[in-house]
């Protein structure tokens, strides 16, 4: 099984697909991003109780679920890293980071910007800004990892490591408002339906697939930055950059 | 079909992970009183919880019991319900904007002699209801 998968992840495979793909994902997730924002802004209706400040909504949910996603993305690569020793998952575990810790600030800084208008502060320690906090220092946690060692097979290994513990976090930030009395709202949309309105609601997953995009670029370009690092006497790498 | 040295590497793994978990689960459960932001009235009332320090007192503000004080004081009062005890909170100072009956409030503050909560800060809790103003406001 390991051979027919790998052969798909062969570094010059991979850094031909994210040059031909990382444009596309750029352009889309532009696209989508701006003509979503103009949805958002403008055409969407208020909301009956908060009134206007409540479309950061369609900019903190999306980047609050990919700051999730992307350490569960680095928690399986890291896994896979420490059992099979794959050079790609490493690359992969590498590239994702900056992304989360983007989207972790950015839900950190919509959510205050949010949080004074409507609860009449900016920050308070309730389970699940702390939670979402201490996700963001795990993600500064790798960064600072990532470029203290002085040779990758170390820094992979830690990183693969922390990726892994930390992953724990996950579930806590998810149900932190349901297990524990908390300010911040329960969750809007569960397995019994949504309790947003269908005339906004829509909206959502289309901005969800907007930050998707944006992020794919990065992480893309990200991949394309550590192939260069890791073999940078890769003849076939370079060829295929054209 | 996985090699033995890697099979290994996976119980190590998932063993560590389960036990970290395990310790976490236990640390969280040893601090629940202090993750909780704020204490209903009934958790109050039991006398379980440490009521003698400032403290943050979370629940709905019931119907029609919001009151201002008197005409030129920034005084209110309303009652803190979580729909089987309540509290009566004394306030004065600016409401946050979301502030109203029959919604989430939590208050930063005190038990006096009376058993009233002297607050000093008022931050209002949303519901995670969002709908157009529209409709809102036939309601």
């Amino acid at each position: 099984m390991y051979r027919y998968i790998a052969k798909y992840f062969l570094l010059e495979r991979v850094y031909r697909f994210c040059n031909y793909f990382a444009p596309i994902s750029f352009f889309l997730g532009f696209l989508g991003f701006a003509i979503m924002s103009y949805v958002c802004l403008f055409i969407l209706p208020a909301d009956g109780a908060q009134l206007e400040v409540y479309r950061i909504l369609f900019v903190h949910v999306p980047s609050a679920i990919i700051s999730e996603l992307v350490y569960l993305f680095l928690a399986v690569n890291g896994f896979i890293f420490l059992v099979w020793r794959t050079k790609i998952s490493a690359i992969f575990l590498n590239s994702a980071i900056t992304i989360g810790l983007i989207c972790t600030g950015l839900v950190l800084v919509t959510g205050s910007i949010w949080g004074k208008p409507t609860w009449g502060t900016f920050w308070i320690w309730d389970a699940r800004i702390t939670s979402t906090f201490i996700l963001f220092i795990q993600y500064i946690c790798l960064i600072a990892l990532k470029t203290s060692f002085s040779t990758k097979q170390t820094a992979d290994q830690i990183i693969s490591i922390l990726s892994i513990v930390g992953a724990i976090n996950i579930p806590i930030i998810k149900f932190s408002v349901s297990w524990w009395n908390t300010l911040h709202q329960g969750p809007s949309i569960t397995a019994s339906g949504s309790s947003i309105d269908g005339e906004m609601l829509y909206a959502l997953p289309l901005m969800l697939l907007a930050f998707l995009f944006l992020a794919l670029f990065i992480f893309l370009r990200n991949i394309q930055y550590e192939i260069l690092l890791r073999a940078p006497s890769n003849r076939k790498v370079w060829r295929s950059h054209g | 079909m996985i090699r033995q040295n890697r099979a290994n590497k996976i119980y190590l793994i998932l063993f560590s992970f389960i036990s970290i978990a395990l310790i976490i689960y236990f640390v969280i459960k040893a601090l629940e009183k202090n993750i909780d932001l704020y204490l209903t009235p009934t958790q109050i009332i039991s006398g379980d919880y440490n009521t003698l320090t400032k403290f943050n007192l979370g629940g709905m503000v019931e119907d029609g019991s919001f009151q201002e004080v008197g005409a030129n004081s920034p005084t209110v009062t309303f009652t803190v319900t979580d729909f089987s005890n309540s509290i009566n909170v004394i306030y004065s100072g600016v409401l946050p904007n979301l502030f109203k009956e029959n919604s989430g409030v939590v208050a930063t503050g005190y038990l006096n002699e009376n058993n009233e909560f002297e607050a000093i800060e008022i931050l209002a809790k949303h519901d995670e209801n969002y709908m157009p103003i529209e409709l809102y406001n036939d309601d």
